[in-house]
């Protein structure tokens, strides 16, 4: 038998709970599919990291001589690299084309330019679940009632630049947190992940972005800086950092690679005058939900927030899908049009989210991608708070905890591929600024087309997934790397 | 007569369960087997089968969507009238679908066994979208024109083809990645 007739037997024997209902044909107006596809929520979220390395002695700073020339631009700041990010063309939306046979070319020169992206060595994730294990539970945790937000993949990224620019020790700390070998492993791995999560297509975005600030008084090793530069995309900068335009710079950059959605936490940050280097890492994230959520139905209820009841806004939505549950949990998965999915985790009663991350099971569930053990289809009957919750952290106890120690003690680091100019160089800023927010992204009459294609046989069971109390999630990248994960404690806050 | 009842007349072994079936599904399952085998006569003797098939099925079998039941079993019958009859140039949706379906697995190594087939399809329809699963299935479960889907989900025909081509092409990345030769 040939494989296509297997294939057409195999769909013949599909569950029967998934055939749809042939009936009576149905008369529908101005509802094309078209429309529906495009129809779907919106989903935001994005983070900062920055390192900034001080010089123990003070370094060489610069005579400042900064004053802005007549066109506005700043003086004495010299864009060295520029990041030159691949070429993907835009999405293209079905309601833009009439004809087929016009849509379907542009169709696959964009699925072709994806494919070329995603298709990465095999292993090259190798490492980067171990890291998530050992980094998750130590950035999320803690009883306290603040949201928390982190991003495993940029910590990732500032990880492995800052590896790139040391050696010995330091660098092995760093290679060991990360799980490489070396540092050529680790930057052909960084490489592929960056090509694998990039997307920037007019409808889902999910871009890396990393930028070194050199101080202009310093000499430095133009090798290394070009190796930094060509393989992790990023761009490079020098200036003097006591002058307050090479911050705002600094500044723009990030607003603008974060689209500025962190500019509340962009505002406060201010170059080091004494800083040989600073370092900065952005993933900017967004998608749509390829099922979005009725706004009409979205309701306001009770959000059990650890200081008390909240009323809050919840989007609601039933449907027939995967549900997961582990020994302390219960978890569905929100896909987002090209662009992976977010989970969300329900501790069981009795429970906090806290709880969850000490648990290997949790760590298991959230490091994989691929179907769950306890997995069920069944009708979900969901209702789920729309959040924006932002956090800031100080990565510098942590990543101490996890064994890189050597960075932060000028006596121990050596920063010796970055410069000779000066020694007893350390890590003295790490913090890592994240925001995600989710909502039904405003488009009307999406109950009607949720529930109306269900056809018949539903199965027996039936379940609620009621995120009334605080909760984990996570962001999942197409590839299956978690981007971002969190703790809500409260939606709104 | 309600799918209750139907079932168990059969279960009493009463014929008129055949009876109350055809008039119940007939125009139903004479759908599927026209649009596979594309011929007045093959299309009744496929159905006339199906209720035979149906009796010997039922018990112990108690089908939970009857419809699909015996859907399942006049598609099943159809296209294996139309593989045995294929010098006939039957005509018809099937050879179109097989061939549009073609693209998602190739030909060049066997793709295994069919009972993993089943469960990665299975896996595969759950991860789509509703209206996208919907389409797929009345395309390759059904195998109804483009034009007769158009018309029943109020669509463009173009957005039909469209919503097909990208589940096709999702089916053999879906494929490739669970390691299924492409």
């Amino acid at each position: 038998m040939k494989n296509k007739e297997m294939l057409i037997d195999a769909i013949g024997d599909a569950d029967d709970a998934l055939i749809p209902a042939l009936t009576e044909k149905k008369k529908k107006k101005n509802k094309s599919i078209a429309k529906r596809i495009v129809a779907v929520a919106a989903c935001a979220a994005l983070l900062i990291g920055g390192g900034v390395l001080l010089p123990r002695l003070g370094g060489k700073p610069g005579v400042t001589q900064n004053g802005n020339d007549p066109t506005g631009v700043p003086q004495g700041i010299l864009p060295i690299a520029a990041a030159v990010y691949p070429e993907l063309p835009q999405y293209p939306e079905e309601r833009n084309y009439s004809d087929w046979e016009d849509y379907e070319p542009v169709y696959n020169k964009w699925r072709d330019a994806t494919q070329r992206l995603r298709n990465q060595p095999k292993g090259y994730q190798n490492g980067f679940d171990a890291f998530f294990t050992a980094t998750a539970e130590t950035f999320l945790r803690g009883e306290g009632t603040e949201n928390r937000v982190y991003s495993p993949l940029s910590l990732y990224m500032a990880l492995a630049l800052s590896a790139e620019v040391t050696d010995g020790n330091s660098r092995r700390q760093i290679l060991d947190l990360l799980s490489q070998e070396d540092i050529e492993t680790l930057r052909a791995r960084a490489r592929s992940v960056w090509l694998a999560n990039y997307m920037d297509d007019g409808m889902a975005k999910c871009v890396l972005a990393t930028s070194l600030w050199l101080n202009d008084s310093v000499g430095y090793n133009k090798k290394t800086v070009e190796t930094a530069a060509e393989n992790y995309y990023s761009s490079v900068f020098s200036g003097d950092p006591a002058s307050s335009e090479y911050s705002e710079t600094l500044r723009s950059w990030l607003n603008e690679q974060t689209d500025g959605l962190l500019e509340d936490y962009v505002s406060g940050i201010k170059m080091d005058p004494l800083s040989v280097l600073t370092l900065a890492s952005t993933v900017n994230y967004s998608g749509r939900w390829r099922e979005k959520f009725d706004q009409t139905a979205t309701e306001e209820a009770a959000f059990h927030a650890p200081g008390g009841d909240v009323r809050r806004d919840f989007m609601k939505a039933e449907r027939l899908m995967g549900y997961d549950w582990g020994d302390h949990f219960a978890a569905i998965e929100l896909t987002l049009e090209n662009n992976g999915r977010m989970r969300l985790i329900l501790p069981d009663e009795g429970y906090s989210p806290a709880d969850l991350l000490k648990e290997d099971q949790v760590l298991d569930y959230l490091t994989q991608s691929g179907s769950w053990k306890n997995n069920k289809y069944t009708l979900v009957r969901m209702s789920v708070p729309k959040f924006d919750v932002s956090s800031q952290t100080d990565l510098r106890d942590g990543l101490q905890s996890l064994g890189v120690t050597d960075i932060f003690d000028p006596e121990k680091s050596d920063f010796s591929p970055l410069t000779d100019d000066t020694d007893g160089i350390f890590l003295g800023k790490a913090e890592q600024d994240a925001r995600v927010l989710i909502d039904e992204d405003g488009c009307k009459a999406a109950a009607m087309t949720v529930m109306m294609y269900c056809g018949a046989g539903m199965p027996e069971d039936e379940v609620d997934f009621i995120l009334d109390r605080p909760f984990l999630f996570e962001i999942m990248s197409e590839t299956g790397l978690p981007l971002f994960v969190g703790v809500v404690n409260d939606p709104a806050a | 007569m309600e799918d209750g009842r139907i079932i168990e007349l059969y279960w009493q072994r009463n014929e008129t369960a055949i009876e109350e079936s055809g008039r119940k599904y007939g125009a139903y399952c004479g759908a599927i087997a026209r649009n596979i085998l594309h011929s007045p006569e093959d299309t009744e003797e496929c159905v006339s089968d199906t209720w035979l098939r149906a009796w010997n099925a039922m018990p112990p079998e108690r089908p939970s969507r009857l419809a699909v039941f015996f859907g399942k079993i006049t598609r099943n019958l159809a296209i294996d009238r139309y593989r045995k009859n294929k010098t006939r140039q039957l005509g018809g949706q099937y050879p179109v679908c097989l061939d549009e379906l073609g693209e998602c697995v190739g030909e060049a190594a066997p793709i295994g066994d069919g009972l993993e087939l089943r469960e990665l399809i299975n896996a595969f329809l759950r991860e789509l979208p509703e209206k996208n699963r919907e389409i797929f299935l009345l395309r390759y479960w059904y195998f109804l024109p483009v034009e007769e889907i158009a018309e029943r989900l109020g669509a463009s025909q173009g957005s039909v083809k469209m919503t097909l081509l990208r589940a096709r092409n999702k089916l053999k990345d879906f494929l490739e990645k669970e390691g299924v030769s492409v």
